[in-house]
């Protein structure tokens, strides 16, 4: 089991591609992705999870993260999202705080 | 019956991954029960090693820690359904007491962080439960092989 992450600035969008198993081993990388974002410079945050196998509450815990450290302006897009991720989603109620798309944008 | 006894870190996650990949392997589990197992067990360990083993002395290597600070799981394929039982040896603590969210709906903004973990065992599981014996938490898992849907149809 591996996780990686890769960050893409591209004007004020922050795309991180996650790749692997985001659970409590290594959410801690995550953590400290979104801790090097500097939040006044980003309107939408992508996590694209398209390459995303699994995660658990520790990766849930990441995206509360996430939106209490980007603050409620910033977006947050989640891509490419399989059925066993989603179903995780799904069960805490966190689809109601983020956004769903089938690609990153051009 | 297998059985398995990991170090009380994070790091053995993988280990573990490994053990219930193979007790699901064994009762011919639906790939859908398969992965809510691996995060159900996932989440009971981390909860005992996070919270149980958090204030033993770490070892300086983080795959390592101190003989006491273990927990072995063992399972049973019986009926069509699969066990799993996690000991440990911390302090008395009964996970199943821990309340669910209380606002599913509520944005991540003004959510705290705990809790998620036990929800989604509760949750995914046709059995959660706790028992203190001879010194050890005993917690016990158990799901179904076939697929279950019943939280799919709602979604």
């Amino acid at each position: 089991m591996s996780f990686d992450i890769s960050v893409t600035v591209r004007g004020r969008t922050v795309i991180m591609e996650l790749a692997g198993d985001l659970d409590a081993a290594t959410a801690p990388t995550f953590h400290q992705r979104v801790e090097d974002v500097d939040r006044n410079e980003v309107d939408q945050l992508v996590l694209d999870m398209t390459n995303l196998a699994y995660m658990s509450s520790g990766g849930l815990r990441g995206l509360v993260f996430a939106k209490q450290k980007m603050g409620e302006n910033v977006e947050i897009v989640l891509v490419g999202v399989n059925s066993t991720v989603g179903e995780t989603i799904r069960l805490t109620g966190f689809q109601h705080s983020v956004s769903f798309a089938d690609r990153v944008a051009e | 019956m297998r059985v398995i006894t990991l170090p009380g870190v994070v790091d053995s996650l993988d280990q573990l991954t490994r053990f219930v990949t193979e007790v699901a392997s064994d009762a011919r589990m639906a790939s859908e029960a398969r992965n809510r197992l691996r995060l159900a067990a996932e989440e009971i360990f981390t909860n005992i090693v996070l919270h149980g083993y958090a204030d033993a002395p770490r070892e300086p290597d983080p795959r390592r820690c101190a003989d006491d600070q273990v927990v072995t799981v063992e399972s049973e394929v019986r009926d069509g359904r699969v066990r799993l039982r996690f000991k440990d040896h911390a302090a008395a603590f009964d996970p199943t007491t821990i309340p669910d969210p209380a606002d599913l709906a509520q944005p991540l903004s003004e959510r705290g962080i705990g809790g998620l973990g036990v929800y989604l065992v509760r949750l995914t599981m046709d059995e959660f439960s706790y028992q203190r014996l001879d010194g050890e938490n005993v917690l016990t898992i158990a799901l179904a092989a076939t697929a279950p849907s019943r939280f799919t149809q709602q979604m």
